[in-house]
């Protein structure tokens, strides 16, 4: 009978253990698919690099004729090639997806690092805006991530075949985004100096991963000539920006949490007097959290770092010994709120993030005109693309023809008073249609009819062709 | 009741009678900032309900604030407006006289040396000139403040109010942060002179550091995100932050904190430094370094920052009383006591009380007289609905409470575009092209010029005299309104 009690006392706990483990997969999942399924249907995707993805999965052109007003489509070609191979009407779910499977990546690789609370870490990763940034839109750094996390896996997996396959794949992520393969680089340089065994798997990796790099670059070189290395959106540094791209609640479009950061500060602080046991960790950690002030692919990685000590900081604060236990569940619940708080309002912003209703209706609008360029700012040149039209300049800097130039005469003509100076810019880019709305106005003109705005109320030669929720669209008559 | 408390109370109706002299010598209230919490005070007793959309303010934008003071205010207001605006804000700046004396009585256990702190704090220059007749937020702020400096020397006993003041201190206002940040920094000079603190001092610094980030978080969500970390500085423009510095002298700091006050505040510091070594000398240190340390950032004003302080030294300088006094008892010194001491309060009435009677005098003569509400009065019979006025910086508040107009700016610049420059840039420029420009890019119709803006000295008002593009429409002898004609 005691045999039988106990055995039936086990799988009890075991089928307890496996429910509570369905449980908090289902949950992770369904934070995970927030936004997609928050977001209503009409407004499609949001941002602007997941139209751009579509657009090349619909095609995968080798010159793009749209973008820059044509341009050699010197891209990392990896994720659209991949969306190509799914029905269209999946798409919409395609990063959704892919988070999911990172996530349960990211739990096997605890498991195999015997993290203890891997379920509050994966739990605290799926509650960070950064999760819920890759889950609601195609985006390039998905599947960099889940083929990274993969080849981790696979190298610490025991049979040789296994690890052979995790240098293949850890080869395939400069197809993806080359920053991310950069940081691929030096995790694996990391693993490789610090672990015995599979270390010449990694090194082997990492020496591979820098061929496939340089190759795929010299190749999309070969095609574009040598990029000009300017992007706007990297000029402004200070502690400021820095801070910006990293924590959400600074306006970080797939930044981390501040109480996060707290819970990870003290995850670290509980386990410091360890540090010298584990100096590899911590120099992984280290780096990350330096790269993570100048790069978003590295707040990326870093957000599963801070995910693994975040729970050991609630961990810590559990276990160690309060002479207040009220003050003990207070802070608790203030964390717990804080956590919740991030993700809710990061949701909310989410899926109220552009584009907007106006923004797509304005999209189909300039769908159904005839062909010519398309002025607007940068930012908006991948909507334009999107709706078929030529632009004079988009977010895609890398291999760009003339991004200085380009960047410097949108400027130029965003902010100009002067009609000359403003034809000569539009007989220079061959420019028919000016797109302007309500957010963009804000951002440069602070709401008011400033620049070129200015020019357009007063021009005889702009004629306005569409002003409807909040988007205005003119057309230059000759 | 005690001897002690019997003075005290004493005190505190000689702090509270001083104030309530000078405030009820105008009908009016001093500052613009006052006519900010007024308005939003008299919009929730109206419509029971914060004004969050304001139409008027920079032309029109969203007013983040958790109007915890205008509800607070409205209470009251329902009941009488003098009571409200005008004497409950000076109450409770008086009752802050009633928690230093507690604090002080609590490190020093000499209840005359607490008497002379509390005597003291409730006449420093900077606390008079800043909050006196101003419904300033400060009234609440700053007694909450000491009291929750008080519940965190005892709070074994004080503990319950400690965690209802950490929740209650940031929703009033940012600043109430403030508090957070001196208990971290305390505990770091603990951990730097290897001082393990108390387990219930860390839980509570945690907790109530923790809850207040929270809230900051909550209540600011928008500016966050809009600002990112540099919302600290609450959006106030670079060149504004700067002039609060330009000139500054360390005559200044001594004048607005009291000289007595001040050098007993460093005797006590150093003593309390040097000899006690108390974990209260620590929470002191830290409170005092913190303020400092935000100055030199320009994180706080430099009126809040030495209104702060102010109080700090007159909680610090009862330490400096106390040992005086002791060192008077043990020298040939001791049989004159009475007359020391008697010496001593006169030379803290000639150091900090004739001061703050100027500084008090001088805010009540620079409160917006009759003639001026006139004028905005005349702009609000005489202009339509939808006019915007530009006025000064420090008067944008009168064109939205008085005359009901739009205004270009104001002192509130949470969520609001920098015009700063521009505006300063249509006082001081000669060009009438330049001013025009800028006046035409925010529709200004009409320029209200008081005569505070012209003692300013503007280079650029003088074409508001001679060109035919600024009509006069109406004239008075403290303020002026033009019209734009072209």
């Amino acid at each position: 009978m005691n045999v039988l009690a106990r055995g039936i006392q086990m799988t009890m706990q075991r089928f307890t253990r496996y429910f509570a483990d369905i449980v908090v997969l289902l949950l992770i999942a369904v934070l995970l698919i927030a936004v997609p399924l928050l977001r209503p249907n009409p407004l499609g995707n949001i941002g602007r690099e997941s139209y751009f993805i579509e657009r090349m999965a619909h095609s995968l052109p080798y010159y793009d004729t749209l973008s820059y007003s044509g341009r050699a489509a010197s891209y990392n070609r990896g994720t659209p090639l991949l969306m190509s191979f799914l029905p269209e009407s999946y798409w919409h779910y395609f990063a959704f997806g892919i988070t999911y499977l990172v996530a349960i990546l990211f739990w096997l690789l605890l498991r195999k690092f015997n993290v203890e609370k891997r379920w509050m870490a994966l739990l605290l990763f799926a509650l960070m805006p950064t999760s819920l940034y890759l889950a609601s839109s195609p985006n390039r750094l998905i599947i960099p991530l889940a083929l990274l996390l993969l080849s981790l896996l696979l190298f610490l997996q025991e049979i040789k075949l296994l690890k052979s396959l995790a240098v293949i794949v850890v080869m395939l992520i400069p197809f993806f985004d080359f920053v991310f393969a950069g940081l691929a680089l030096l995790i694996l340089v990391i693993f490789g100096i610090s672990r015995h065994y599979s270390r010449r798997y990694f090194l082997v990796g990492a020496v591979l991963l820098f061929v496939t790099s340089l190759a795929y670059f010299m190749f999309l070189y070969n095609m574009a000539g040598m990029p000009d290395m300017f992007n706007p959106e990297s000029q402004f540094f200070g502690l400021n920006y820095s801070l910006r791209m990293l924590i959400s609640d600074f306006g970080s479009y797939a930044g981390i949490s501040l109480f996060s950061l707290i819970l990870f500060v003290l995850g670290v602080i509980s386990v410091w007097p360890k540090k010298y046991s584990r100096l590899p960790i911590f120099l992984l950690v280290l780096s990350l959290t330096l790269l993570s002030f100048f790069r978003i692919e590295a707040v990326i990685l870093f957000s599963l770092v801070v995910a693994v000590f975040s729970a050991l900081g609630i961990d810590s604060l559990i276990k160690s010994d309060w002479e207040n236990s009220t003050l003990k569940y207070m802070v608790l619940v203030i964390i717990s709120c804080g956590l919740l708080f991030s993700f809710v309002a990061y949701t909310k912003e989410l899926v109220n993030s552009e584009p907007n209703q106006g923004i797509i209706f304005a999209m189909e609008f300039l769908e159904n005109r005839p062909d010519g360029v398309v002025f607007s700012d940068y930012s908006r040149g991948n909507w334009i693309a999107s709706a078929g039209k030529k632009n004079v300049i988009d977010q895609n800097f890398l291999f760009a023809p003339d991004v200085k130039e380009r960047y410097n005469d949108s400027r130029t003509l965003l902010y100009t008073r002067d009609y000359g100076e403003a034809s000569a810019l539009f007989q220079k880019y061959g420019i028919k249609y000016i797109w302007m709305d309500d957010n963009l106005k804000d951002k440069l003109y602070s709401g008011r009819d400033d620049g070129l705005l200015f020019l357009v109320k007063y021009s005889a030669n702009i004629k306005s062709i569409y002003s409807q929720d909040g988007v205005q669209i003119w057309e230059i008559v000759d | 009741m005690k001897k002690e408390h019997k003075l005290l109370f004493l005190i505190f109706l000689i702090v509270l009678s001083f104030r309530l002299y000078f405030v009820f010598q105008t009908e009016n209230f001093s500052g613009d900032d006052s006519y900010f919490n007024v308005r939003h005070t008299e919009y929730i007793n109206l419509h029971l309900k914060p004004l969050v959309n304001d139409d008027l303010s920079y032309g029109g934008r969203t007013v983040v604030n958790s109007h915890v003071y205008h509800y607070f205010l409205s209470f009251f207001n329902a009941f009488n407006p003098v009571v409200a605006f005008k004497i409950i804000p000076e109450l409770l700046l008086a009752l802050l006289i009633v928690a230093v004396y507690f604090i002080a009585e609590s490190i020093t256990k000499n209840p005359l040396a607490s008497l002379l702190s509390a005597f003291s704090s409730g006449f420093i220059p900077i606390l008079m000139s800043e909050t006196l007749n101003n419904v300033s937020i400060y009234s609440v702020i700053l007694p909450l403040f000491a009291y929750q400096f008080y519940c965190m020397l005892h709070l074994s006993e004080k503990l319950n109010h400690f965690i209802a003041l950490s929740f209650i201190l940031p929703i009033i206002h940012p600043i109430g942060f403030l508090f957070d940040i001196m208990l971290v920094v305390y505990l770091l000079l603990l951990e730097l002179d290897y001082t393990t603190p108390e387990p219930l001092t860390r839980e509570a610094v945690l907790f109530s550091t923790l809850l207040g980030l929270l809230l900051n978080m909550i209540i600011y969500k928008k500016v966050f995100l809009a600002s990112g970390i540099s919302a600290i500085w609450q959006n106030i423009p670079e060149q504004l932050l700067s002039n609060y510095f330009k000139g500054l002298n360390v005559f200044d700091v001594m004048l607005n904190i009291g000289f007595v006050l001040l050098i007993f505040g460093i005797i006590g510091l150093l003593i309390g430094i040097y000899r006690h070594k108390g974990r209260i000398i620590y929470l002191l240190s830290a409170m005092i370094i913190t303020t400092f340390i935000l100055l030199f950032l320009k994180m706080i004003s430099f009126q809040v920052g030495i209104m702060f302080l102010g109080m700090l030294i007159a909680i610090v300088s009862s330490m400096g009383f106390d040992s005086f006094m002791k060192y008077i008892e043990l020298t040939k010194f001791s049989k004159a006591k009475s007359l020391i001491l008697t010496v001593l309060v006169t030379l803290i009435i000639l150091t900090t009380v004739l001061p703050s009677y100027f500084a008090a005098d001088k805010v009540i003569k620079n409160t917006i007289t009759d003639n001026e509400i006139e004028a905005l009065n005349w702009i609000k019979d005489n202009t339509p609905q939808e006019t915007t006025v530009l006025a000064d910086i420090e008067e944008g508040n009168y064109i939205t409470y008085f005359a009901k107009r739009k205004n270009v700016i104001d002192s509130f610049f949470l969520l609001a575009p920098n015009r700063y420059d521009d505006v300063q840039k249509v006082f001081e420029t000669q060009s009438i092209v330049e001013a025009l420009q800028i006046l035409n890019k925010y529709d200004v119709e009409y320029i209200y010029i008081s005569k505070r803006t012209y003692e300013k000295n503007y280079a650029g008002t003088v074409k508001f005299l001679t060109d035919e593009c600024f009509s006069k429409r109406y004239s008075n002898d403290y303020a002026t309104v033009y019209k734009i004609l072209c």
